[in-house]
């Protein structure tokens, strides 16, 4: 049953930070970087 | 469930995760809505297919940015992944991990299954998890320390879009020879060793490693009918003993030591005792 509460315990707070990211624009932020070709992970940057 | 049933999940998520199918042929990365969303595998946001941002490289981004000081976003959709699936995410949803599970197939004339200091080894990514995705990135403003210097992932999406992006084939240098190397590096030790890269390297499986204790996709072990005959330890490629720590983290749910248990003592299950 322990278990169970750390489970849902985990789950709820990856809500809140998400919650909380999303309300900070840093899903943006990834939208930013991600839309982008990244040199440094292709090997050119 | 058997190997052949688990490799169809793995091409249905290597397919999902890489949607955008003309970007192959174009040479140019899906820019929708979408990709403000992490996957949960390892899955470079610059491969011409993904539809989605590679949760590693998002977050080397995300603690480089000086004015985040706690990635939450990121983070979040992480342990969201990690509380769900633990490391059955490595096991059916990582396009990496599909790879090396191909790689793997091949006849080499050396198999290796373990040798010595193997699993002191293992503890490398965790070291490459802190050092080159937190505190490297954190350190130095603007370099995603792990997808630069050594993500296999990413090598690949260089070498496809160097292939259709002429622009790009002009300008590869000492970087990519040194990228390459080790995706070469990775892709035969892949053949002879049972997916060397989540064994050794991967940052997220680390990440995702602690959570096999608490996930809701777990495997449950039935103490009544196992014989202890360790058949099922026999087949795990990445030689864990399931009977004895049925949450190791190393495990990564592929669920063959279920198909090859003569007892079906083994199952991959959400039901708790």
């Amino acid at each position: 049953m322990k278990k169970w509460y750390k489970t849902i315990g985990c789950i709820l707070l990856s809500a809140i930070w998400i919650a909380i990211g999303i309300r900070n624009g840093q899903n943006e932020q990834v939208f930013m970087k991600a839309i982008k070709i990244c040199l440094e992970c292709v090997g050119l940057g | 469930m058997d190997d052949k049933k688990r490799m169809k999940w793995q091409a249905i998520a290597t397919l999902v995760q890489n949607a955008n199918l003309k970007g192959f042929f174009t040479g140019k990365i899906y820019q929708g809505k979408v990709k403000n969303v992490c996957v949960p595998g390892l899955n470079c946001y610059s491969c011409p297919g993904a539809v989605g941002a590679c949760p590693i490289g998002s977050l080397q981004n995300a603690l480089s940015e000086y004015k985040f000081k706690i990635p939450y976003y990121v983070l979040g959709l992480m342990l969201f992944f990690g509380a769900l699936l633990g490391r059955i995410v490595c096991g059916f949803l990582c396009p990496f991990g599909f790879l090396q599970d191909l790689l793997h197939k091949i006849p080499f004339p050396i198999k290796v299954r373990t040798f010595r200091g193997d699993r002191t080894l293992r503890k490398l990514k965790y070291v490459v998890l802190l050092l080159m995705v937190v505190v490297l990135p954190v350190a130095y403003k603007f370099t995603p320390f792990f997808c630069k210097y050594i993500c296999p992932s990413g090598t690949l999406s260089g070498i496809i879009l160097s292939f259709t992006n002429t622009a790009l084939f002009a300008v590869l240098g000492k970087l990519f020879t040194w990228k390459t190397s080790i995706l070469i590096l990775i892709l035969v030790a892949g053949m002879m060793i049972y997916r060397p890269f989540c064994k050794y390297l991967c940052p997220l499986g680390a990440f995702y490693a602690p959570f096999n204790r608490i996930a809701i996709v777990r495997l449950s072990v039935d103490r009544e009918k196992c014989t202890k005959c360790h058949a099922c330890s026999q087949v795990c490629g990445m030689c864990v003993d399931p009977v004895e720590n049925p949450d190791d983290g190393e495990c990564i749910r592929c669920g063959l030591c279920a198909s090859g248990c003569p007892e079906k003592a083994l199952k991959l299950t959400v039901k708790r005792e």
